[in-house]
């Protein structure tokens, strides 16, 4: 699962953890059907530009999910009727997104509490 | 999970198949995004030109789109391939890692498929191969019977098909043949080959071209047609060399010179094993009784039921001038079914054995499986613990049983194989038709696959459910294992192991029956003693022996030198041996009631014979005497024999001897002078019909039997070289066909009952021992589990014979409960086989018989108790010390 390697991070944008960008995509589809850039730039607005992703990423990713049965592709007209290709949540992909969800927490809660235990 | 391997599968061959198609929406996918994003940049806040918009955009996206696709594409044919090659890497490494458990479960799931491949490849060759021939579920056999003469096969009279050719609108076209020997002459004597004679529309029937020259034509079929033949490529590769071209080529059949005028395709078999061809040759007038074999190919849409009230018509409308028709009906069959349709019950039989084998085999693996399961609890806890999903888990699980399937199905293929050709190599000649082919194909490869995923699947997921679902944080706790999913899994244990002996008991119960059925059958008096008897077959052809005193003549010089031979101490001929024919007529009894139509007519089975015939073949005499060298020579001394079951029903009660019987409307009366016992002509477990046996003075024949009895046990090879030089100096043209001993007939004739007994037997044997290996282990883990309690009851007080008694009452009780279902399924099927009219193969064995029950049940509990007795010996020496060592 490689992440945002192909490009050095800038200052002010992280290195996506190993893992954490399917979770973001994921996120990014779960209010509906998002093509290519409206997924990147929804990631982006979500983590108030903490995460940029690269389409040397995203797109990688979004093909990978939807082998695995997560997202599913379908042909569509963007908002400025250019032909797109759009993603959407397979049912297993909501359930993956949940899974990842309750993993995240646990795993930040503990990392949190190692990081204040002295 | 099935859905998600679909998908899986889908998407790769979506990728590998449409890798063109799947190219192009990428492409497209990528400029439409860079396009949005030159859009955006068009339209941003600070709105740029379309030169920067297209600079900004470049930046933004970093790569060039070939990188992007390259590395698109990388990730789409990596996950499908990977994820499969990545289970199955990780499966075979823990496979490795436990050699004994990997081959245990090998070599159970190997037997459980060798015998279920080797009997469907058996099934498949016969029932499920198309037939060698273009569109060849069109073909139908057709042939007569008459229910009042008794008689389901009557054959096929020439002035019948004459007219079912000229006026049925079912069929495209219609042929009929009778199979026969030809005797090929050459420098080095003669030669008998299967041969046939056939009528011209024969390969219209069966949509064949000859590969070189022709077949006949319409006109070449008829009485004293020009003599020419057709020779299979065998024939014309053995016998000419194979040579280009046929012109001028010539056989010599029967001393007459015949041109060939065709060779079939290699590989053409019909009917079966057939060599030589020649046209029937007969005239619609012929009226010398029924004979022949019909074929036909029914026409596109029309239906059996359809084609045979088209033949009804056409054969009763034949009355006024064939009055017979009144009692004889066409009869359709499959081709298929008539040449191997006497398999099927045995078949069916043996495919229910080879599953219950197999369901047993996948249920011992399955046991196997659970119990390993425990030992497995930590390691599953701790890819659970990894963040490995449910499903990853059991995926991962079912990859290992489908490794063990596929390794046991090719292990079991071969071995199926190999039992499969060793048991065709048993096989007697003749059996099945030369068409039936035994070698793979790919339904049987099919079968295979399925057989080896199936079982997998069947013995792998449930205890891939179970290990899945066990609690985690208790099993990563030492020791807490145990607690929680053992007695879970001791019960499905306890379950598996009660299927698999309701499962054997089903199995031996069968095998018992059909055993004791083939005892039954076995112990019949055949009515001939078939010790030390050899016969063999000669033909005289009507060309060099027209006169029936010339045909007399060259038998009884025939006969005369082979009694004269050393250890001889009968020779004889007859028109044909016990279980080697039927050949009918009718005859009416001298002061009988005139029969009225519709009454029963059973025919007679008609045998001619030389005076030591009765003696040579070992008949019994019952009363009056046999025949001599003067009954039947000149008029007034004619006389016949009849067996008792004639007698029975003309003379019922009395003595038929000085009786006299006559052809039917026949002027002659014959005495009869004596009476045997009955023959099972037919087979032993079939009737024997009322017949006759006439001198052959008195109906000189030229097709004979020669039948020799020696005085002590004679190998057939010598005695055939010895009897074809007799014959080659009497007349070099005549071939020795068909030598065969009596005992050989007889076993024979028991071939097919005698197989698949000895096949279901062994099928319940190998059951058993899976049950019994399956008990053991189940016992085994039972009291390894409980090894504390016992230590602990043992420290209380218990004695070595509590714990033994204990241990064996629970498998008592786990085949008890095993044995009453598999009684209870017993007397089901029991029912259902008297449904499927399976009375022919138990032969009046009842298949709810009790006691074989009672001896099937007796036997299983033997096997649980043996299987489970070093387990329970073990667990009565447990130390009560051991009680505060173990945790």
């Amino acid at each position: 699962m490689t992440a945002n390697e192909s490009s050095p991070p800038s200052s002010e944008q992280t290195n996506l953890l190993l893992g954490t960008l399917d979770m973001l995509i994921l996120q990014a589809l779960a209010l509906g059907p998002k093509h290519g850039l409206g997924v990147s730039r929804r990631i982006e607005q979500m983590t108030q530009g903490t995460f940029v992703v690269k389409a040397g990423s995203l797109f990688p990713a979004l093909h990978r999910m939807e082998e695995a049965g997560w997202l599913a592709g379908s042909w569509g007209d963007s908002e400025n009727k250019r032909r797109a290709r759009f993603y959407q949540l397979t049912p297993a992909g909501k359930r993956q997104l949940e899974s990842e969800k309750v993993q995240w927490q646990r795993i930040s809660l503990a990392i949190a509490q190692a990081l204040e235990f002295s | 999970m099935l859905t998600r391997f679909r998908n899986r599968f889908a998407a790769l061959y979506r990728n590998l198949a449409h890798k063109d198609q799947v190219d192009r929406d990428l492409d497209t996918e990528l400029r439409a995004f860079e396009q949005l994003l030159i859009d955006e940049k068009l339209t941003g806040i600070p709105a740029l030109d379309a030169g920067q918009a297209r600079r900004a955009a470049r930046i933004e996206i970093d790569a060039t789109i070939e990188q992007i696709k390259e590395q698109v594409r990388e990730v789409r044919m990596g996950f499908s391939l990977d994820s499969v090659a990545r289970d199955v890497r990780i499966s075979a490494r823990t496979l490795r890692k436990q050699a004994g458990f990997s081959l245990t479960v090998l070599g159970v799931l190997a037997l459980g498929i060798a015998g279920a491949t080797a009997i469907f490849s058996m099934f498949n060759s016969l029932y499920l191969r198309p037939l060698p021939f273009p569109e060849a579920e069109h073909l139908v056999n057709l042939d007569e019977k008459a229910p009042q003469w008794n008689l389901e096969r009557v054959a096929v009279a020439y002035p019948d098909f004459v007219a079912w050719r000229e006026h049925n609108r079912s069929f495209s076209a219609i042929a009929v043949f009778r199979g026969t020997g030809a005797q090929i002459s050459s420098d080095t004597g003669a030669e008998q080959v299967p041969a046939a004679r056939a009528t011209f529309d024969l390969l219209d029937v069966l949509k064949v071209q000859p590969a070189v020259g022709r077949w006949f034509h319409a006109d070449e079929d008829k009485p004293n047609g020009p003599k020419l033949v057709v020779v299979s490529h065998q024939m014309w590769q053995r016998r000419f060399g194979g040579p280009a071209a046929i012109s001028g080529q010539t056989l010599r059949i029967a001393s007459e010179t015949f041109q060939v005028i065709g060779v079939m395709p290699p590989g053409f078999d019909f009917p079966s094993r057939a060599e030589v061809w020649t046209a029937l040759g007969m005239s619609a007038g012929d009226s010398t009784g029924w004979g022949l074999n019909g074929v036909a190919r029914l026409r596109p849409g029309i239906s059996m039921d359809k084609a045979l009230e088209d033949l009804l018509r056409v054969h009763k409308g034949m009355i006024p001038t064939r009055k017979v028709n009144e009692i004889t009906s066409p009869t359709i069959y499959p081709l298929r079914e008539w040449y191997v349709g006497q398999f099927l019950p045995a078949s069916r039989a043996l495919l229910i054995a080879v599953t219950l084998v197999l369901l047993i085999a996948c249920a011992n693996i399955a046991g196997v499986m659970l119990a390993r399961g425990s030992s497995r609890i930590r390691e599953v806890s701790l890819m659970a613990a990894l963040g490995a999903s449910r499903t990853r888990i059991i995926r991962q699980l079912l990859t290992e049983s489908l490794l063990l399937g596929v390794a046991g199905g090719v292990l079991g293929t071969l071995i199926g194989r190999s039992g499969l050709r060793l048991l065709l190599g048993l096989m007697p000649q003749n059996q099945v038709p030369g068409w039936v082919r035994f070698d793979l194909d790919w339904r049987f490869l099919m079968f295979c696959l399925a057989v080896s995923m199936g079982s997998a699947m069947l013995f792998g997921l449930w205890p891939a459910w179970s290990a899945s679902r066990a609690d985690l944080r208790s099993a990563l706790h030492e020791g807490g294992a145990r607690a929680s999913g053992s007695a879970a899994r001791r019960r499905s244990l306890k379950i598996l192991i009660t299927a698999e002996v309701a499962l054997a008991t089903v199995l031996l119960a069968a095998s018992a029956l059909l055993t004791q059925a083939f005892r039954k059958v076995e112990q019949i008096n055949p009515g001939f003693r078939a010790d030390n008897v050899l016969t063999y077959s000669v033909g005289l052809p009507n060309q060099k022996y027209p006169k029936p005193e010339q045909k007399l003549a060259f038998i009884e010089e025939l006969i005369r030198k082979q009694r004269e031979l050393p250890g001889v101490r009968f020779a004889a001929a007859v028109s044909a041996t016990p279980l080697g024919g039927h050949w009918g007529n009718f005859y009416e009894v001298e002061g009988a009631p005139q029969k009225r139509a519709g009454d029963p007519d059973p025919v007679i089975l008609k045998r001619v014979v030389t005076p030591d015939y009765l003696e040579a073949m070992g008949m019994t005499l019952r009363s009056g005497r046999t025949f001599n060298a003067f009954d039947g020579r000149k008029e007034g001394t004619e006389a016949v024999v009849v067996n008792e079951t004639f007698a029975r029903q003309f003379w019922p009660g009395q003595n038929p001897i000085g009786k006299r019987i006559r052809h039917r409307g026949g002027k002659i009366w014959w005495p009869v002078v004596g009476m045997i016992a009955d023959v099972k002509d037919y087979g032993l477990d079939q009737e024997s019909r009322p017949s006759v046996y006439f001198p052959l003075a008195q109906e000189p024949l030229g097709g004979l039997s020669v039948v020799v009895r020696t005085a002590a046990r004679q190998d057939l090879a010598p005695f055939t070289n010895t009897a074809r030089e007799v014959l080659k100096r009497l007349d070099p043209d005549i071939a020795l066909a068909r030598p065969v001993t009596m005992e050989q007939r007889l076993a024979d004739s028991m071939w097919i009952r005698r197989t698949y007994s000895f096949l279901v037997a062994a099928f319940a044997v190998l059951a058993l021992v899976l049950v019994g290996s399956g008990l053991f282990g189940v016992i085994s883990y039972t009291v390894g589990q409980r090894r504390r309690e016992i230590a602990i009851r043992m420290a209380l007080g218990a004695s070595q014979r509590v714990i033994l008694r204990n241990v064996l009452q629970e498998a008592f009780l786990l085949a008890g409960i095993g044995l009453v279902l598999g009684v209870a399924a017993g007397a089901g099927l029991a029912r259902i086989s008297q449904s499927l009219r399976f009375d022919s193969p138990l032969f009046g064995v009842d298949p709810r018989d009790p006691a074989t029950y009672a001896a099937a049940a007796a036997v299983l509990l033997a096997v649980a108790v043996s299987a489970s007795l070093a387990p329970a010996i073990r667990a009565s020496y447990t130390s009560p010390s051991s009680a505060l060592r173990l945790e």
